[in-house]
């Protein structure tokens, strides 16, 4: 093991969704760094919202921009029907218009297709239901010009060219709304410590990122970031060695190596983790689902602390890396069945189907999660900080403006 | 590291490539084809006025020179592509040669 | 019984071997699967010991690049119905030290792409209170093809001249380079040519095009060094017909 001594820190290492089985996100999103400040005693806010992008391509999760949408594409289900002006979204025209139909929010897109499956309106395929995004009638320069990889991603990864045919589509996790706490200068409550990006939950995204916002926050925050961390930096002395901490980490490194037997592997258990997390605490949520997915997170947890590695080499283990990287992702996926499990009301992309309204008398906050060891994570709330916009209806659709 | 001087090697093999794909085959196909079978006549006393014009000395010297160059720094290149290195003896047999072939032809077109 | 197919994949582990050995998988065969779709069900069920590198799964993020049946590929960009009936021979890249199975060492691409100082370096140094540096979308144009890299390395694994010598600063540098020299915003082509116009630089390149071939985003990193053989020679001839005019 290696020890970095450092005036300050800054955490940037991105979101989760990785503890869910059908995703976006590369290989490396695995929480790691919201693991590493959770455990070093900083809350993790607000993890119960998980956003969904209404457009993955079935099978591999791989994102279909939402500007096919932006530029005129419309979702139909099985029967052809732009189903969305069935759930406040329509009028279907004029289109495009902003706010409205495809153009309406990635949650109430994804939940909408919820709604379209359990109608059984949706399309079955191998590789589970879809809809259709359809292009077709962008024609094929535009889409050359404006929309080349969507038409790469789809010939090469389904086999479809969205300019003669629909694409298969469905809800996938994409964001991380919740993470790492911090302030508007990206500080945890950890002195020296901080965290900006999809890691961090400052919060700008609240319980529903809209799109393009992910990259305008790492702008923003990664120079607040920069310059808060050097500041620190300047103004405080390094720290000493760590010590007992250090020798700790390599005891537990080396406890690792050294477990014999059990049935158990990084597979199997992440395959678990990932089947708990689709069915229990996905788009719609209920309570005995969620405590179902707390207990089954809780017995995971345990036989995590006695799975075996099956690879024990010193150069370039993988197996290693993804022992470690299950290990962050049962605690922050505990963290988020925890605070979904408190949250009883629905906003945004935390839907309780026991609780389907919206509750600001006693919801208006942020969740708060916070470490117990081995325990679950006591469930904490902190007010939402107002300022010039205040709370409202959301409302879609319409006619233009 | 510090810029190389290759560019002295490598301009005039860039427009001897351009030379060579732009009047070689047109040569070829006139004097090897077109005026042996007859299709077309070109008489001695038009060319050698040709040759005998300072500008046509210098025309006649760059569709051979260029060409030449171009052929011995693909050579060179091609030697140590094929495991021959790049050594002075490869630069000497390749450059040489060009430098022969543009002397003899500067060398009959003054006497001409 | 299901269609199978067979990977062929070669294996090294510093510690126990002498040197790389190949061995066989047997996977399922699906019509939509990819190589890494193979190699992850090979880590996940058959054996969790293979190591290699992978993000994305949709040839953008540049970590997976392999050799597969002899030519540089992205694995997750290689699709098992191409190779249907045949056996996959999976082995890391041409070119690099092997760390381990898959795992090419990087170190030396690393350094070759810093070298050439990719990042913008104004014509003119303004504070930030002096505004943004400005740029129409046709300025962009120019050079945006060259933004595409994603450091993938297949453009070095195919190149025969970085087989031959491995000091050459090789396409995927040479193009992140063209890229700040078109920039309208940038005026680092001289601090750039140190290295950029050097002997291991432009000029270790014979046109051979093999990088432009293999590489996945079309940024064609040949097309880069030829552009910037002309401007490096016109460079030269002005720095010969006018020494230190033009600096």
């Amino acid at each position: 093991m290696v020890e970095f001594r450092a005036r300050a820190v800054v955490i940037a290492t991105g979101g989760a969704g990785r503890i869910f089985p059908f995703t976006t996100n590369g290989a490396i999103k695995t929480g790691d760094g919201m693991a590493m400040a959770y455990r070093a005693g900083v809350p993790l806010k607000d993890m119960e919202f998980m956003q969904y992008h209404p457009t993955g391509l079935p099978g591999t999760g791989i994102l279909i921009t939402e500007g096919s949408r932006g530029e005129g594409g419309i979702l139909v289900n099985k029967d052809g029907y732009r189903y969305l002006q069935d759930y406040n979204l329509g009028p279907p025209d004029p289109w495009p218009r902003k706010k409205a139909m495809e153009l309406g929010p990635r949650d109430r897109l994804s939940q909408a297709f919820w709604h379209e499956q359990q109608k059984g309106r949706t399309i079955k395929t191998p590789h589970g239901d879809v809809v259709h995004l359809d292009i077709r009638q962008l024609g094929e320069k535009l889409i050359n010009e404006r929309l080349p990889m969507v038409r790469e991603l789809a010939l090469a990864y389904v086999g479809v060219d969205p300019v003669h045919a629909m694409i298969p589509v469905r809800p996938v996790v994409h964001y991380t709304m919740g993470g790492i706490h911090t302030d508007i200068d990206t500080a945890t409550p950890l002195p020296a410590l901080f965290a900006a990006g999809e890691c961090a939950c400052v919060s700008i995204n609240g319980a529903n990122r809209l799109g393009s916002n992910s990259l305008a926050e790492i702008v923003v925050f990664g120079a607040r970031a920069g310059r808060a961390a050097a500041n620190f930096a300047k103004t405080n002395p390094k720290p000493g060695l760590a010590g007992k901490a250090g020798e700790a980490a390599q005891a537990r490194l080396r406890e690792l190596f050294g477990r014999e037997g059990g049935g158990d592997s990084v597979s199997s258990l992440r395959k678990a983790m990932n089947d708990t997390m689709e069915s229990d605490a996905g788009i719609y949520r209920s309570e005995d689902r969620l405590r179902q997915t707390c207990d089954t997170l809780a017995d995971l947890r345990a036989r995590y602390r006695r799975m075996p590695l099956q690879d024990r080499s010193n150069v370039f283990n993988t197996d290693l890396v993804q022992a470690l990287e299950l290990g962050c992702m049962l605690d922050v996926a505990s963290a988020l069945a925890q605070s979904a499990l408190q949250r009883k009301e629905s906003r945004g992309s935390h839907q309780r189907l026991e609780y389907t309204a919206r509750d600001d008398a006693n919801y208006l906050k942020h969740s708060l999660a916070s470490y117990q060891g081995d325990a679950p994570p006591t469930i904490s709330y902190r007010d939402v900080v107002i300022t010039k916009s205040q709370p409202a209806e959301r409302v879609y659709g319409g006619a233009a403006t | 590291m510090a810029r190389s001087n290759k560019p002295m090697l490598w301009l005039p093999f860039a427009g001897g490539g351009l030379v060579a794909a732009l009047i070689i085959p047109v040569l070829i196909l006139i004097t090897g084809v077109l005026v042996p079978l007859g299709v077309l006549h070109l008489r001695y006393e038009t060319i050698a006025a040709f040759a005998h014009n300072p500008l046509g000395k210098l025309i006649v010297l760059g569709a051979v020179a260029l060409p030449a160059w171009h052929a011995a720094h693909r050579l060179r290149m091609t030697a140590h592509d094929l495991g021959l290195g790049s050594g002075i003896a490869i630069k000497a047999a390749c450059y040489g040669t060009a430098w022969l072939l543009i002397l003899a032809a500067a060398g009959a077109l003054i006497a001409v | 019984m299901s269609e199978t197919i067979t990977l062929e994949v070669l294996r090294y582990h510093p510690e126990t071997d002498s040197e790389p050995h190949f061995q066989r998988y047997v996977v399922p065969y699906r019509d939509d699967w990819v190589v890494l779709d193979a190699l992850n069900h090979i880590k996940d069920n058959l054996d969790a010991t293979l190591s290699y590198r992978w993000s994305c799964h949709m040839a953008v993020c540049g970590s997976c690049g392999m050799t597969i049946n002899g030519e540089p590929k992205l694995s997750c960009h290689s699709f098992l119905r191409d190779y249907r009936g045949k056996v996959v021979r999976v082995e890391p890249l041409d070119h690099f030290p092997i760390e381990r199975d898959l795992v090419i060492v990087m170190d030396s691409f690393m350094e070759k792409l810093g070298s050439v100082k990719p990042w913008l370096i104004p014509k003119v140094e303004k504070p930030l209170s002096a505004g943004e540096y400005l740029q129409s979308p046709g300025q962009m144009q120019v050079f945006h093809q060259y933004t595409q890299c994603i450091n993938c390395l297949l453009c070095y694994a195919a190149c025969p001249q970085i087989g031959l010598n491995e000091d050459f600063v090789g396409p995927a540098a040479l193009a992140l380079a063209h890229r700040y020299n078109l920039d309208s915003r940038d005026g680092g082509r001289d601090a750039r040519a140190e290295v950029v116009a050097s002997n291991e630089g432009i000029w270790e390149c014979t046109f051979v095009g093999a990088c432009s071939e293999v590489c996945p985003k079309h940024v064609d990193p040949a097309a880069a060094i030829q552009q910037t053989k002309i401007s490096a020679s016109v460079g030269w001839l002005k720095d010969l017909l006018t020494p230190g005019a033009h600096r």
